[in-house]
């Protein structure tokens, strides 16, 4: 359904933050990879490693510098301003920032509906109705219908941002961070809902997430994105077993737990997280940090080692459709 | 003495579906080296709290009740003397950081109006500069102050901000959701920023991340449809929550199931009679529907609003 050969983005900057590359700026660099109908593909990667980069080169709202985004079979990198208005409907973006998706200016009520008439001529009850039933469908009270987002608390303006991506009843969604500023209740009710539109209408996901947890729940696949390139991808499972490059293994150091599992038989587990004399304990936080270079350090190779960008890398399947890139020369002998 | 004192804070919002009742009788109070969580729902009104307690509402809000900031009431303060206390005592941490910063200065430009603001010469701030922004984790802050907040990442403009609210050094910092979206490298170095800023100050930490919460508070307070529905220390809520809501909540956990709770939160501006989470509520009982369910006190500083509890 999606196929994605080499795509690269590279941004253009006169000054940077970053001494090393002064003018250009890899966002993305060769990333190549292919989704099913249907498939759920969690990325993941710490924030700068150009996610959602990636995300906005396959909606085409940056066009990459190289690359091929193969769409059921249309080449959207050649496409050009009628034609890519007409396939975008398709393809839908769902932002980290749901208020940069809504019109300030709009009511919550209004954007369902000029999104609705979008995919087809529909009458005014038509489309209210239509658009309180997407609003029911995301679970958001009918009340809110008439406010416009200032009105609304985060959870409320994403789950309205959703509300709209999915009027168009888009094929694939591409979803940054949905979830953020969601608590976990209604992030487990956005999630579940995602899930059965999936199985309904056979919605094909890319899941960007910073939350491993939510990740493994919800992906068949996992892609590790690290300084604009993909570093391993595989099976979900297979990857958060049996981690395979440095960088993912640093990434997936154990979270922390919140205490026991609250149950009538409770004080078999104690709390992970006791407050030492301190009030607090921060310090473990550091102790998990220290803990979490330590092993990528021993296997990595001497600096400048594998973030090196003229290094010669590529992506090997090491099994099954378990890809991951290996500089040349570097072997998994352990 | 507490550091600051809310009580019975009522904050409603004119619309036209009628009056929304964001927050309605919060009593909290915080001590001056407290670490609240406060937890709850989207939209149960979390951030109209703090921002109210800033006195940051739009003018159509209504506020009633009293925030006593060190015995004076911050609702009855005049616009000069507010403007004094923000920031030099409150400052708070907004939801949105990139949001928080002027896209058109470079951060080092705007760190150092605010240090002129608190009142340190040109020269002082010249030198405090580096100073703050190395306190907030930056290695090189020379390059930082010349970036402009665009190029910055999430995680580089939540500690900007955090360094933007500590350059009046404040008494009390409100975090609303200082850890959203950031991957957990960064979420965990903006804990441990947070935990060491805050070691001489009070910090009201709005969150949806628990595992911070466990990490940064002492005590947690739950928040639902717009009011408190349990107070209690960090260990006792987390080991032997007490509301319905707050297990639901920890069984909606992605480690824990991810079963969320079923049913929606109630609309504000038609609240039902009788406990606000009866709806939803698997251990309800007839009187919830009916009577609406005080505060109660379980001891050891562990409140509850359930009738479970009476
Ligand atoms: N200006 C306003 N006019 C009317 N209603 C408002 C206004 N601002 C907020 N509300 C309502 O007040 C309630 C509380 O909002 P608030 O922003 O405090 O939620 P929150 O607890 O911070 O949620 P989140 O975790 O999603 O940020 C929401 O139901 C919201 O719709
Ligand atoms: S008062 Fe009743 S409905 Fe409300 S939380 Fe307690 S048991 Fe549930
Ligand atoms: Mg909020």
């Amino acid at each position: 359904m999606l196929e994605v050969k080499d795509l690269t983005v590279c941004f253009w900057t006169g000054l940077s933050i970053d001494k090393n590359r002064k003018h250009s700026f890899w966002a993305v660099d060769r990333v190549s990879f292919s989704m099913k109908k249907g498939e759920a593909l969690g990325l993941v990667g710490e924030s700068g490693s150009g996610k959602t980069s990636l995300g906005l080169a396959l909606l085409q709202l940056i066009r990459p510098t190289s690359g091929s985004v193969r769409f059921c079979g249309t080449e959207l990198t050649a496409l050009d301003g009628r034609a890519l208005r007409e396939i975008r409907p398709r393809i839908q973006p769902l932002f980290q920032d749901p208020t940069s998706s809504l019109n300030p200016c709009m009511r919550i009520g209004a954007s369902l509906e000029e999104a609705l008439k979008l995919k087809a001529p529909l009458s005014k009850e038509e489309a209210r109705t239509r658009a309180l039933k997407l609003m029911e469908l995301v679970e958001l009270e009918p009340g809110l219908y008439s406010r416009y987002p200032f009105q609304l608390s985060g959870g409320q303006n994403q789950r309205s941002a959703l509300a709209r991506a999915l009027a168009l009843e888009p094929d694939l969604l591409v979803a940054d961070e949905p979830t953020s500023g969601l608590d976990v209740s209604v992030q487990a009710q956005v999630l579940g809902l995602l899930q059965k539109l999936r199985k309904k209408w056979g919605l094909t996901l890319l899941f960007i997430s910073h939350d491993l947890e939510v990740v493994k729940k919800m992906c068949d696949r996992v892609a590790v994105m690290h300084a604009g390139k993909l570093v391993e991808l595989g099976k979900t499972e297979e990857v958060f077993k049996n981690p395979k490059h440095p960088y993912t293994k640093s990434l997936l150091f154990p979270n922390l737990e919140v205490g026991p599992i609250p149950s009538k038989r409770n004080s078999s587990r104690a709390a992970t997280v006791t407050p030492d004399e301190k009030g607090f304990s921060v310090f473990s936080v550091l102790s998990f940090l220290k803990e979490k270079f330590k092993p990528c350090k021993k296997r990595m190779p001497p600096e400048p080692g594998w973030e090196n960008e003229n290094r010669n890398e590529e992506m090997v399947e090491i099994s099954r459709e378990h890809w991951v890139l290996i500089p040349s020369g570097f072997s998994f002998s352990d | 003495m507490e550091l600051i004192e809310i009580k019975s804070l009522k904050v409603t919002f004119p619309t036209e579906a009628g009056l929304v009742r964001a927050v309605d009788c919060v009593d909290l109070q915080l001590g001056a080296r407290e670490k609240l969580g406060l937890i709850g729902e989207t939209g149960s009104g979390k951030s109209v709290l703090a921002h109210a307690t800033l006195r940051l509402l739009q003018p159509d809000a209504l506020c009633e009740g009293e925030i006593l900031y060190q015995g004076r009431n911050l609702l009855d303060c005049t616009p000069t003397e507010l403007r004094r206390l923000r920031g030099r005592e409150l400052a708070l941490i907004p939801q949105n950081p990139s949001r928080a910063l002027n896209p058109l200065q470079t951060v080092g430009k705007q760190l150092f109006e605010t240090l002129r603001q608190a009142g340190y010469s040109r020269k002082e701030a010249a030198a405090k500069l580096p100073e703050l922004l190395r306190s907030v984790g930056a290695i090189d802050p020379d390059s930082w102050a010349k970036a402009y907040p665009h190029e910055c990442s999430g995680g580089m403009c939540e500690r900007i901000v955090i360094a933007l609210s500590l350059a009046f050094s404040p008494s009390l910092l409100l975090a609303d959701e200082p850890t959203k979206g950031l991957d957990s490298l960064n979420r965990a170095r903006i804990i441990t920023l947070l935990g060491e800023v805050t070691e001489n100050r009070a910090l009201l930490f709005i969150t949806h991340d628990l595992e911070a919460a466990a990490l940064l508070c002492t005590r947690l307070a739950l928040m639902y449809a717009g009011e408190l529905v349990e107070l209690g220390d960090k260990a006792a809520v987390f080991e032997n929550p007490l509301h319905p809501y707050t297990r639901g909540l920890l069984f909606a956990l992605p480690a824990r199931g991810m079963q969320p709770i079923p049913g929606r939160s109630p609309p504000l501006t038609a609240l039902p009679d009788g406990c606000r989470f009866h709806s939803r509520c698997p251990e309800a009982i007839a009187r919830c529907r009916s009577q609406h369910p005080p505060l109660f006190d379980t001891g050891n500083g562990h409140f509850c609003r359930c009738w479970l509890y009476v």
